[in-house]
C-alpha cells in the first residue's frame, strides 16, 4: 500500500522535472528575450539560485521517496520510536543553508549596485532619455521633454537636470508647456556605442501602489504613492520601426528579418503589484527605436499629433 | 490499489481531485463567454427627469451612486425637493408586472442577448443603415459583446448602465450609456440640437482613455478590436434608449390612460428614432474650426491672441465675455460640485492643472468650447467664432485665443511670460 504511495511522489517529481527542462524548450514558457545591458547578469543570479535549489529539491524528494517506499510498510501493532531530534544534524541543515543564503546575498550584490544604487543612475545631460511615467488606476501616462526643451538643451547644459527637478518637485506637477505626451508606451532608443541613450524615467503613481515591469529588461520598480523614484536602464536591442501601411511606428518589428509583427520583439510594459481590479490589464508596450534620430522623428511625429488644430490630422 | 483494497474514503478524495483537475482545465480552457440564458435585465433604477440644482463643497460619498437615492427627493420634506420644477424621479421599479413582462420580450427581440447580441431595426432599409454607418453587425457585436465584457463591463455594468461592481467606488462615475448622452464630442448640431457620439469619438475615448477620470486607456487594443466594441458601446446606448423612452411612457400614462394601442408597437417605434440619432451624429457632422488665424502664427500675435483669451474668459456673458469663471471659479481651483444629466456630479475643471479628460489638442479644448460638455451643464459657445465680417476682417478668431490661453494658463513659467496673473 505504502510503496504505492512512494511510487506516485516519484512520478509526479519526476513529471515535475521533465516539464521544467520541456518547457525550456517551447516557445513562450521560458523566460522571455532578453534585452538590457543588465539583464544578462540578473539572469545569471536567477540560474544560480534555481540550480541550488533543484539540487535541494531533487535530494529531499528522492529522501522522501525513499523513506516512504523503505519504512511506510510497518507491521501490524509496530509502534513508531519517538525520536527527539538529532542535534549534529539540525546544526548541519540550519548551517549549510544559511551559508547558501549568505553566498547568495553576496554574488547578488554586484547587480543589484548597477540597477538600483543611484550612483550607477546616468546623470541627466543631453545624451539620457528622460521620461516621466506616471502610473494610476489602470494605466501609464507617460511624459517627455519636447524636440524644443530638447533644443534648448543644446545650449544650456543645465537644462536637462532642471528638467529633472521639475519632475520631481511639486509632486502634482503636470509638466512642462512643450511636453510630448503619451499613454501606455514608452519610447527609448538603442544605446550607442558613445552610451548615448541611457533611459532615466522618474516614476510616480497618482493613486496605490503598482510596480513598473519591463520583463524584458528584467527590471521590477515599485511605484509608491508620494514619492518620486528614479529608475534606469540601457537597451542593447530594437523592436519598432515606421510601418508605411499604419502610419505610425508599430512595434514587434524583427530587424533580422525586416518583418513586423514577430512576438520576440513585442516588449511588454506591465503592472506587477497588484493595485485593484483591473490590474492584470494594467499594460503597455516598450518601443525602442534604432537610434536616436529615429526617435527624434517619433518625437516630432508625437508632438505634431498633440499638436493638431484640425480634424482630419488628429485621428 | 487504493479503492480495490476498499478504502473508499481515499478512494473518493482521489476521485474528487480528479474531477476538480479535470473542470479547472475545462474553464481555463473556456473563452469565459454569457451563458445562453443571460438576458440584459429590464431597469429598475430611477429616471431622473432633470437633476436638482445646487452647488456643493464635497462630492458624493464613495460606496454611493447619488441617482440611487434620488427617489427620497419625492418626499416633500426633502431639502432638495423644491428643486425638482421639471418633475420629480420616476421610478422603474414600480412598473406593472405585465408591463415589464412585455418590456422585457420585446427587448429581447430587438437586441438580443449579451451572448447574441443584434440590433433588428423594422425594416431592411434602416437595417443596412445600421450595419453600414454604426457597425452593428452581428459578428462585431458578438465580438464587442466579448471584449466588453472582459474590459469594461465592471465599471459601465451589463447593460451599459454606469452600475458596475467598480462604478459605485469611482468619481466621476463610469459613463450610463442609455440617456445617449457623450461629453467629449466632435460634432454638434447648428441648431442646437441634442447629439450623440461619432465613432470616432466612441473610438478616441477608448483609445486615449480619460485623464484624470477612472476610465484607462485601451492603447494596445488592435483597431478592429476598437471598432467593435465601439459598435457594442453603440448597440448599448441604441438599447438603454429604447428602453427608456418606452419606461418613461409607461410610467407617466397609467394603464386605461394610454395614448398608444399596442405596448409591442410602441417600444418598437423608439427604435428608428433613436437610430436616427445616432445616424445624423456620424462623419457629416464632425466640426471642423476656422483656420488657424495667420496672425496667431508670430510670436506677437501669439501673445496678443493669450491675452484676448484671458480677456474673453473673464469677462461675464452680459458684456460679450464667456463668462467662463461663472462655473470655473478661481479657473476652477474653487469650483463647487453639482448634478449632470446623469445624476451624478461633475465640477467645472480645475483650467490651472493641464489635466484634460476629453484630450490636451489644440482641436480637444477646440471642440470642448465650441460644442459644449454634454450633460455636465457647460453649453456650447460656437458664437466666439468669426462670422461678421468685420470680425473675419480682423484677423482675430476668439474662440482660437481661448483655446491658447488654456493652453498657456497650466504653467506658470508660460503665465509669467505672457502676464497672466490668476493669483
Ligand atoms: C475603471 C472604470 C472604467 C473602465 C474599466 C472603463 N471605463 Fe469608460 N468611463 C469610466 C468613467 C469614470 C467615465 C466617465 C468620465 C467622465 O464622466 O468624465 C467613462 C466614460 C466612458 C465613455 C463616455 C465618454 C464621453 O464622451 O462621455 C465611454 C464611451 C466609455 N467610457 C467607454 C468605455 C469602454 C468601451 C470601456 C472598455 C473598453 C470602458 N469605458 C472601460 C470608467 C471606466
Ligand atoms: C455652466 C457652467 C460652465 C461654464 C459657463 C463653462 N464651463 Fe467649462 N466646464 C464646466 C464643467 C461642469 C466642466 C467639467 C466637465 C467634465 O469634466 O465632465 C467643464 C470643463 C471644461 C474644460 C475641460 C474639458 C476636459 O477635457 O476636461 C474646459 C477646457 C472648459 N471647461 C473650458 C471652458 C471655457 C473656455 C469656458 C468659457 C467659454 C467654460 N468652460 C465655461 C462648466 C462650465
Ligand atoms: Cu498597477
Amino acid at each position: 500500500m505504502h510503496k504505492f504511495w512512494a511510487a506516485v511522489f516519484g512520478v509526479i517529481i519526476v513529471l515535475c522535472i521533465a516539464l521544467f527542462v520541456v518547457a525550456a524548450f517551447v516557445p513562450g514558457w521560458w523566460l522571455p528575450k532578453q534585452v538590457s545591458t543588465f539583464g544578462d547578469a540578473a539572469d545569471r543570479l536567477f540560474y544560480m539560485i534555481l540550480w541550488i535549489t533543484t539540487f535541494f529539491f531533487v535530494l529531499t524528494e528522492a529522501l522522501l521517496v525513499y523513506n516512504i517506499w523503505k519504512f511506510g510498510d510497518a507491521k501490524p501493532g509496530y509502534k513508531a520510536p519517538y525520536v527527539h531530534g538529532n542535534h549534529k544534524l539540525e546544526v548541519i541543515w540550519t548551517i549549510v543553508p544559511a551559508g547558501i543564503l549568505v553566498l547568495i546575498s553576496v554574488l547578488q550584490i554586484g547587480t543589484w549596485e548597477e540597477i538600483k544604487y543611484t550612483k550607477n543612475f546616468p546623470r541627466p545631460d543631453i545624451s539620457v532619455n528622460q521620461i516621466v511615467v506616471v502610473a494610476r488606476q489602470w494605466e501609464w501616462r507617460i511624459r517627455y521633454p519636447g524636440p524644443e526643451e530638447q533644443k534648448r538643451w543644446e545650449r544650456d547644459p543645465k537644462g536637462p537636470e532642471n528638467w529633472r527637478k521639475l519632475a520631481e518637485f511639486p509632486f502634482e506637477d503636470f509638466g512642462q508647456y512643450d511636453d510630448v505626451h503619451d499613454v501606455n508606451a514608452v519610447h527609448a532608443w538603442m544605446m550607442d556605442e558613445r552610451g548615448a541613450g541611457r533611459v532615466l524615467i522618474h516614476l510616480k503613481t497618482r493613486d496605490v501602489l503598482h510596480s513598473f515591469f519591463l520583463p524584458h529588461l528584467r527590471l521590477k520598480q515599485d511605484a509608491v504613492p508620494g514619492k518620486v523614484i528614479p529608475v534606469w536602464f540601457a537597451v542593447n536591442d530594437w523592436n519598432t520601426a515606421y510601418d508605411e501601411k499604419s502610419k505610425t511606428w508599430v512595434d514587434g518589428f524583427n530587424h533580422n528579418t525586416g518583418q513586423f509583427g514577430d512576438r520576440n520583439f513585442i516588449w511588454d510594459l506591465a503592472c506587477a503589484e497588484f493595485c485593484g481590479s483591473r490590474h492584470s490589464m494594467m499594460k503597455g508596450r516598450l518601443y525602442i527605436h534604432k537610434d536616436r534620430a529615429d526617435f527624434n522623428k517619433w518625437l516630432d511625429f508625437q508632438q505634431k499629433a498633440q499638436n493638431a488644430r484640425m480634424p482630419a490630422a488628429a485621428e | 490499489m487504493t479503492c480495490a483494497s476498499g478504502s473508499r474514503k481515499e478512494c473518493a478524495t482521489w476521485l474528487s481531485a480528479v474531477v476538480l483537475l479535470a473542470a479547472c482545465s475545462a474553464g481555463c480552457g473556456d473563452p469565459d463567454g454569457y451563458s445562453p440564458e443571460l438576458r440584459y435585465p429590464v431597469r429598475t433604477d430611477p429616471i431622473i427627469v432633470k437633476p436638482p440644482t445646487t452647488e456643493t463643497a464635497v462630492p458624493d460619498r464613495p460606496g454611493v451612486l447619488p441617482i440611487m437615492n434620488m427617489l427620497a427627493l419625492n418626499a416633500p420634506n426633502h431639502p432638495l425637493h423644491s428643486m425638482l420644477k421639471d418633475g420629480p424621479p420616476l421610478d422603474p421599479s414600480v412598473l406593472a408586472p405585465n408591463d415589464r413582462a412585455v418590456l422585457q420580450t420585446t427587448m429581447d427581440e430587438l437586441f438580443g442577448t449579451p451572448l447574441v447580441p443584434r440590433t433588428a431595426g423594422p425594416d431592411a432599409e434602416f437595417n443596412l443603415r445600421l450595419r453600414e454607418e454604426l457597425d452593428q453587425t452581428d459578428a462585431k457585436l458578438a465580438t464587442g459583446s466579448l471584449l466588453y465584457r472582459q474590459h469594461c463591463l465592471h465599471c459601465h455594468g451589463l447593460a451599459g448602465d454606469g452600475r458596475g461592481p467598480t462604478a459605485f467606488w469611482i468619481n466621476p462615475h463610469p459613463r450610463d450609456y442609455r440617456p445617449g448622452l457623450y461629453k467629449f464630442i466632435s460634432i454638434s448640431d447648428p441648431q442646437g440640437r441634442e447629439m450623440r457620439a461619432s465613432k470616432e469619438d466612441l473610438a478616441r475615448t477608448v483609445r486615449r482613455g480619460l485623464d484624470g477620470t477612472a476610465m484607462p486607456a485601451f492603447s494596445t487594443l488592435s483597431d478592429e478590436e476598437l471598432s467593435a466594441i465601439t459598435a457594442y458601446v453603440i448597440h448599448l446606448s441604441i438599447r438603454g434608449e429604447v428602453e427608456l423612452n418606452s419606461m418613461k411612457n409607461f410610467l407617466t400614462f397609467p394603464a386605461g390612460q394610454r395614448t398608444w394601442d399596442n405596448d409591442k408597437e410602441m417600444i418598437q417605434s423608439w427604435l428608428p428614432t433613436s437610430g436616427d440619432n445616432w445616424f445624423s451624429s456620424q462623419q457629416g457632422a464632425v466640426v471642423t474650426p476656422k483656420p488657424y488665424p495667420k496672425a496667431y502664427e508670430s510670436e506677437e500675435g501669439f501673445a496678443q491672441s493669450v491675452k484676448d483669451g484671458w480677456d474673453i474668459f473673464k469677462t461675464p456673458g452680459d458684456k460679450q465675455g464667456g463668462d467662463c469663471l461663472k462655473c470655473h471659479t478661481d479657473y476652477g481651483r474653487k469650483a463647487q460640485f453639482r448634478y449632470d444629466a446623469w445624476g451624478t456630479m461633475v465640477r467645472p475643471a480645475d483650467l490651472t492643472l493641464g489635466v484634460y479628460r476629453g484630450g490636451r489638442r489644440p482641436i480637444d479644448l477646440y471642440w470642448r468650447i465650441h460644442n459644449g460638455i454634454a450633460g455636465s451643464g457647460m453649453v456650447r459657445s460656437p458664437h466666439f467664432q468669426p462670422t461678421t465680417k468685420d470680425e473675419i476682417a480682423s484677423g482675430k478668431d476668439r474662440l482660437w485665443s481661448l483655446v491658447n490661453f488654456l493652453q498657456v494658463l497650466p504653467y506658470p513659467a508660460m503665465r509669467e511670460k505672457y502676464g497672466i496673473k490668476i493669483d
